[in-house]
């Protein structure tokens, strides 16, 4: 077990993280808040909130066997990608599994760049090593910074980078001296920055001074995971357990609404034949749930009259929306008419006592991004 | 001659609440709104070209978050920031309020209360008239302690005491130290819903956009001139132009005055009506002054304010200046000390001004109505606002130098604009007797009902309307369906 | 030095109420022992000795005093003056006249208002009739408590300023200025509550057989204070002067005697104190009346001076102005205001408000006297009070002088008692005046976090005057409490 790593933004966010509050993901140490997570989540709707996101897992595939490599892995196929795109795809375990899923870039004809919120280092460099593609995850080392928000546009132009910029595109530049790579994979509708881990402190400096005017804050995970699940985006490992074995056929695609991220005219991706089998069979889907409710209930049954009909995977207080929303696995049961359905809260010191909140399906996304703000 | 099933005079928030719970349950529903918008004092105006605030107030007492829900405001866009810390502003210093310290326990304590005398008032609404009404007060001592005395029962210091009277009192005219000051707590002046993104017009906005989703009809700039009535029941409104709405059911959001002194000619009211109306009180106090700054001076004071809290700052050092403020209000003048708080909207909401600009708003308390010397010329109004501008930059060095362009609103103005009696935002004097026993209702019946048959009201004069946004319309819907539910008579 | 434990009472404070705590107890044959300060008894209801020339004699002319209390113990009083009208002066020449016919005071008040005029026998009708209502709460048998009567009128009262109350009434300022007087006792302001309650209990005050009656007693034989003294010797209350209490001693949780500045200890089994509940606290250990800070009753910063001023002549304020009569000036409603406010930031008022009464002049050469009541004042004026006395005094006489020219070079004496003369000679504080306080049972206001700790004085009295009702209870208390400890029943 090896200790906690700091992220190169470590030396600025500890500055600002006043009541010490730090959390773990993928080996990083990181900020959970500033101070008010719910104010930081409102704040990416107003104005613009920057947030480290260094603890992203990417790995670079390069070689001449990196086409086909990255062709066999991901459920998209990204040999037609021109230079400076990316896509979202998953990679699937033989019985399509959901093994992870992520955004594939490609930097150049036999180089991509593999980014994604959970780290998959044994199949991805299994595989890599068949195809005989160098995998490496050196890269991780590299800082990144998100903007999100309305101004997050507004805060490049004023540090004097260009936010013209198409939705998964991305391009690197020299940014007064130092080396960076600008793109848009968020699902936020913002930016990202990703820099040397030495020039971190100064890009952080930089962004900062640009969004002053803008009223800028910082955004710890906590905010970052809200306005994740207020967008309806599941992420493995934090909200569902992926397939750690090449087996297993939970959990499937299809009960986790990831069908739009699995390219089927794509013929190559590993699973796919497992994948047509059985994507007729699978009765569960990821749906949002809203509750008559502010208290929120994570990883809890959802019933319908006495019986379980799903799980919530994440679940928190939404301050946008002033009420506690979940993404749940629901059977299709739950869609038929009948009672409501009800989760049960957790019991805590101050209600020591079962109590329940109805809840009903809502279409993803809850809240919608706001959109940018450019004069 | 249209005909509907229920007239809502006024498209406040009140009234655009109503009008979406009684459209939904199927009744034909019309708005009437003299004003060319919807939204009353729920209005983002633009001053300044390029610069935006919300014009009469920041924040409204909040919404409850199952009307909130039901109404599906968030996904209609009104965001709403909570602005939970304040700061108090002195030359020697500044300091917010500890979240465990006595006095924001004190706070929760309030919310608490207010929010159980609302659940109570609205629980009676639904209930058939009756002939005795239990007054649904939960503690005697906070209706006759004043603000000083509780803070002081809690345990805040003295600062902290003086940081609460701030807070509660601002916009107002009252005087921490009189008994029956307390009930400010229950109402506070800030520290209600929360900012809106783009202002409070666009709370307005998605109130107007949930209200026609529901099949509600809008009427907009003519006023009500006038309640018809026949056999002793309302039949309709007429409009200033002479058409006429029948109605089996008319709702009220003008304040108490105007919704029956104006609506009716009193001498075909019932005279214990006209007398209890006659001695309702209005004490207006806010004045409000928007400014447009070329951007905010770097000096300790403002960002060391926003950094701090971010949000609501108050100029009034202390217990003795709001009571000066109180005592000067009463003769008409000007105190010594205005008591100010301070926001500056665009730090959250970079919408609100140019990029590299700011937008202030100064919320004034104890400005009277009309001077001892007379109305509100150009010149006491310029001679105001540059007390107020020195008073700001007494606490906050080189704002003076920033400001572009302002303007100022004074009683008077809010009176023209809102049809507010007097242009008292609150609907009427916040004291014990006007608390408990005015408002909702007496003489007999449950408010939102009146002694007048079909005629309900709703807005800032009702309890329900004070403590809470939006509410007092889902009341007077209520009581309108459950009425309309249980008559057994038709009108041909 | 400790003596045994051999009363089992005592009485702390022998002014009027003390005095008829320590009667009625001793009439129920307990050993009584009061404690009093000064060397004379009688507290603020003194009399002159005989050879005196001046004094301030009677300081609390107009009193609520029990019924009750006067035949139980078979006080002799006498009565200088009863049922003075209220006669409100009026720079305008035509005063208020209210007098126990509501007819003729009808008539008086059309002249500033017909409505006014209208609406007073139905006032006077109504009001009385709750404010009889409410003697249940305030005059109270027994200290059971006793709940409030169920009536809107009185719950609106309860949140509501006298001034507001009144308005529902009254249009005119003249009048509402003159009946809000009585409602800014114990540093009430009469725009916010409880002033509508005080005014209310007032009115359900009975003197000499009669509602609301405002009477003086005559200090012939004593006054009050020669008729409780004497009905405290009679009864066998053995009386002691000049002893100061500096400490209530406790023992077991219970008040177990009192410690005096000579450094005698004196054991009791009761202890009841004629003094503030604010003193009392003091002389208790620290923390036995409780640590938390809602304990602290807060004394008002305001309160009443006394001005006795003899005349050679009758005052002559007017031809319809009955010669004896409780002249009230209080020009307009917002005088009552400013004067509080100005007295709160440590000012004497511009503009006095007070009550004037007749009593017996006893200066030489003197024919009349008036007792002036001036409320409020600031108990602490900055620049003090030597500076203030003078000023004070100049005022008052100037504003009596509006009424009758002449007046003030027919001032032949002057003596001012100020609220800190009262103080440091009588130990006289209050505390102010609360909701709380007005409708509390009787039972909580005798009563301290001590059992056998009670309070009988006037502060422990809905409103600040000498009734000898929380005197006659807090008695009645302890000789029950006495009874059961003699029984050995564990409390």
């Amino acid at each position: 077990m090896s200790a906690l790593r700091p992220t190169p933004f470590h030396l600025r966010t500890a500055e600002r993280n006043a009541r010490n509050a730090w959390v773990e993901r993928n080996g990083f140490t990181l900020a959970r808040d500033y101070g008010d997570a719910e104010a930081e989540a409102l704040a990416a709707r107003f104005s613009v909130v920057m947030a480290d996101i260094s603890w992203r897992w990417r790995v670079m595939l390069e070689g001449t066997g990196a086409p086909d490599a990255v062709a066999r892995l991901f459920t998209k196929d990204a040999r037609r990608l021109p230079a400076g795109s990316a896509v979202k795809a998953l990679w699937l375990n033989d019985a399509a599994a959901v093994r992870g899923a992520g955004l594939l870039a490609r930097l150049g004809d036999a180089r991509f760049l593999l980014a994604a919120a959970a780290p998959d280092r044994d199949w991805i460099f299994d595989a890599a090593a068949r195809f005989d593609v160098r995998a490496d995850d050196s890269i991780s080392a590299q800082g990144g910074v998100a903007l999100i928000g309305p101004f997050a546009g507004q805060v490049l132009r004023v540090a004097g980078l260009d936010p013209a910029l198409e939705p998964l595109a991305f391009r690197t530049d020299d940014w007064r001296g130092l080396s960076v790579t600008l793109s848009r994979w968020g699902e936020h509708g913002g930016y990202e920055v990703w820099c040397e881990a030495e020039d971190a402190p100064i890009v952080w400096d930089r962004l900062f001074k640009a969004g002053a005017a803008s009223g800028i804050r910082t955004a710890g995970l906590a905010a970052m995971d809200l306005l994740d699940l207020e967008r309806g985006v599941a992420r493995p490992g934090r909200d569902y357990r992926p397939a750690s074995d090449g087996h297993g056929a939970v959990p499937h695609p299809a009960s986790l609404s990831l069908e739009r991220l699995i390219d089927e005219t794509h013929l190559d991706f590993n699973g796919r034949a497992a994948w047509l089998a059985t994507r007729a069979k699978v009765g569960t889907s990821l749906k949002g749930l809203v509750f008559d409710s502010e208290i929120p209930a994570p990883h809890s049954a959802v019933m319908k009259g006495g019986r379980v009909v799903g799980r919530t995977f994440s679940s928190v207080y939404s301050p946008a929306l002033r009420r506690a929303i979940a993404l749940a696995q629901l059977d299709e049961r739950a869609h038929a008419p009948g009672p409501s359905l009800f989760v049960t809260l957790p019991m805590d010191a101050e209600a020591p006592f079962e109590r329940h909140a109805n809840v009903h399906v809502q279409d993803l996304p809850f809240l919608p991004n706001p959109d940018p703000i450019l004069p | 001659m249209e005909d509907f099933d229920a007239a809502i005079i006024g498209a406040g928030a009140d009234g655009l609440a109503a009008a979406v719970l009684l459209a939904r349950a199927g009744l034909r529903t019309i708005v009437v709104e003299r004003d060319a918008r919807a939204g009353g004092r729920l209005e983002t105006r633009e001053f300044h070209p390029g610069f935006r605030a919300s014009t009469y107030a920041d924040e409204i007492a909040p919404i409850p978050r199952d009307v909130f829900w039901s109404l599906d405001l968030a996904r209609r866009g009104a965001l709403f920031m909570p602005q939970r810390q304040s700061l108090a502003l002195r030359s020697d210093g500044q300091e917010t309020l500890d979240a465990r310290s006595a006095a924001a326990l004190l706070v929760g304590d309030a919310r608490r209360r207010a929010d159980a005398v609302l659940a109570r008032a609205l629980g009676e609404v639904a209930k058939p008239r009756a002939a005795k009404t239990a007054l649904p007060w939960p503690s005697e001592d906070w209706g006759g302690a004043s603000l000083s005395e509780i803070a002081d029962r809690a345990g805040a210091t003295q600062r902290e005491s003086a940081h609460l009277a701030a807070a509660a009192l601002s916009g107002r005219a009252a005087d921490p130290d009189l008994p029956g000051s307390a009930l400010h707590l229950l109402v506070p002046g800030t520290g209600g819903s929360g900012i809106v993104r783009g202002g409070l017009g666009a709370l307005a906005t998605a109130l107007e956009e949930a209200a026609r989703e529901a099949g509600a009809t809008f009427s907009f700039g003519l006023e009500v001139a006038d309640i018809r009535r026949a056999r002793g029941r309302v039949r309709g409104v007429t409009l200033a132009d002479g058409s006429e709405i029948v109605a089996r059911a008319v709702i009220s959001t003008l304040d108490l005055k105007r919704s029956f002194l104006s609506l009716f000619s009193w001498t075909t009211l019932p005279p214990k009506l006209v007398s209890r109306v006659n001695g309702f009180r209005m004490a207006a106090g806010t004045a409000r002054l928007l400014v447009a700054l070329d951007g905010l001076p770097e000096s300790m004071g403002v960002s060391g304010a926003l950094r701090r809290c971010g949000g609501t700052m108050h100029i009034a050092p202390d217990t003795a200046a709001l009571h000066g403020a109180f005592t000067a209000w009463r003769n008409g003048a000007l105190p010594e000390a205005l008591p100010l708080t301070v926001r500056f909207p665009s730090a959250s909401d970079p919408q609100l001004a140019p990029v590299g600009a700011a937008t202030m708003t100064v919320t004034l308390g104890a400005v009277p109505h009309r001077l001892f010397d007379g109305a509100w010329t150009h010149e006491k109004r310029d001679a105001l606002r540059d007390r107020t501008l020195k008073a700001i930059e007494a606490v906050m060095p080189g704002l003076g130098d920033r400001v572009r362009a302002t303007e100022l609103l004074v009683p008077p103005d809010i009176e023209e604009a809102l049809g507010l009696t007097d242009g008292d935002l609150d609907g009427g004097e916040i004291a014990p007797d006007q608390f408990f026993t005015t408002r909702p209702w007496i003489e007999g019946s449950r408010a939102p009902r009146t002694p007048i048959a079909g005629l309900y009201v709703a807005g800032p004069s009702t309890l329900s309307g004070l403590l809470a946004s939006c509410v007092s319309g889902v009341a007077a819907a209520r009581a309108v369906m459950a009425d309309l539910s249980r008559a057994r008579w038709w009108l041909p | 030095m400790v003596a045994p434990v051999n009363w089992d009472a005592i009485v702390i404070g022998g002014g009027a109420s003390g005095l008829i705590a320590a009667a009625t107890l001793a009439k129920a044959r307990q050993k009584v022992l009061l404690l009093e300060a000064r060397a004379v008894f009688g507290g603020t209801s003194e009399t002159p000795a005989s050879g005196e020339t001046i004094s301030l004699s009677g300081l609390d002319p107009a009193l609520a005093l029990d019924q009750h209390v006067i035949e139980e113990l078979k006080l002799s009083l006498r009565y200088a003056k009863r049922d003075l009208p209220l006669v409100a002066l009026r720079p305008e020449g035509h005063h208020i006249v209210v007098g126990r016919d509501a007819f003729r005071t009808a008539r008086n008040l059309g002249w500033f208002s017909a409505r006014d005029a209208q609406a007073w026998p139905r006032f006077r009708r109504e009001v009385w009739a709750l404010a009889r209502a409410m003697r249940k709460v305030w005059w109270p048998q027994g200290i059971a408590p006793i709940a409030v009567p169920e009536h809107d009128a009185i719950e609106a009262m309860k949140y509501a300023g006298a001034l507001a109350w009144l308005g529902r009434w009254f249009e005119s300022d003249a009048l509402k200025a003159a009946l809000a007087f009585d409602a800014t006792e114990d540093g009430a302001a009469v725009n916010a509550p409880p002033s509508a309650l005080i005014l209310l209990w007032r009115l359900a005050q009975e003197m000499s057989g009669l509602q609301a009656a405002q009477s003086i007693i005559d200090d012939g034989n004593g006054g009050l204070a020669g008729a409780t003294l004497r009905a405290a010797l009679a009864a066998g209350a053995e009386l002691r002067n000049g002893a100061v209490v500096t400490k209530i001693l406790v023992r077991d949780g219970r008040a177990s005697g009192v410690r005096l500045d000579s450094g005698e200890t004196i054991e009791a089994h009761l202890v009841l104190s004629s003094l503030s509940r604010s003193v009392t606290r003091a002389l208790a250990p620290t923390g036995a009346f409780g640590l938390s800070r809602s304990e602290v009753a807060r004394a008002p910063s305001i309160g009443t001076a006394r001005i006795l001023l003899s005349f050679d002549r009758e005052p002559r304020f007017g031809d319809s102005v009955p010669a004896a009569a409780r002249f009230v000036v209080a020009d307009r409603v917002d005088s009552l205001i400013s004067a509080r406010d100005a007295a709160l930031a440590g000012q004497i008022p511009d503009e006095l408000v007070f009550d004037a009464v007749p009593v017996t002049p006893r200066a030489p050469t003197a024919q009349h006297a008036l007792l002036l009541r001036i409320r409020p004042v600031p108990l602490a004026p900055s620049g003090g009070w030597d500076a203030a006395r003078a000023v004070l005094a100049a005022r008052a006489v100037s504003a009596l002088g509006t009424f009758d020219r002449s007046l003030k070079s027919a001032v032949v004496a002057l003596r001012i008692a100020t609220p800190e003369d009262l103080a440091r000679e009588y130990g006289k504080g209050s505390s102010a005046a609360t909701v709380e306080r007005l409708l509390q049972p009787a039972g909580a206001r005798i009563a301290t976090p001590l059992d056998n700790l009670l309070l009988c004085g006037s502060d422990a009295e809905p409103v600040s005057e000498v009734a000898g009702r929380a005197a006659r209870l807090a008695a009645r208390r302890a000789i029950a409490l006495a009874g059961a400890a003699r029984k050995g029943v564990v409390r």
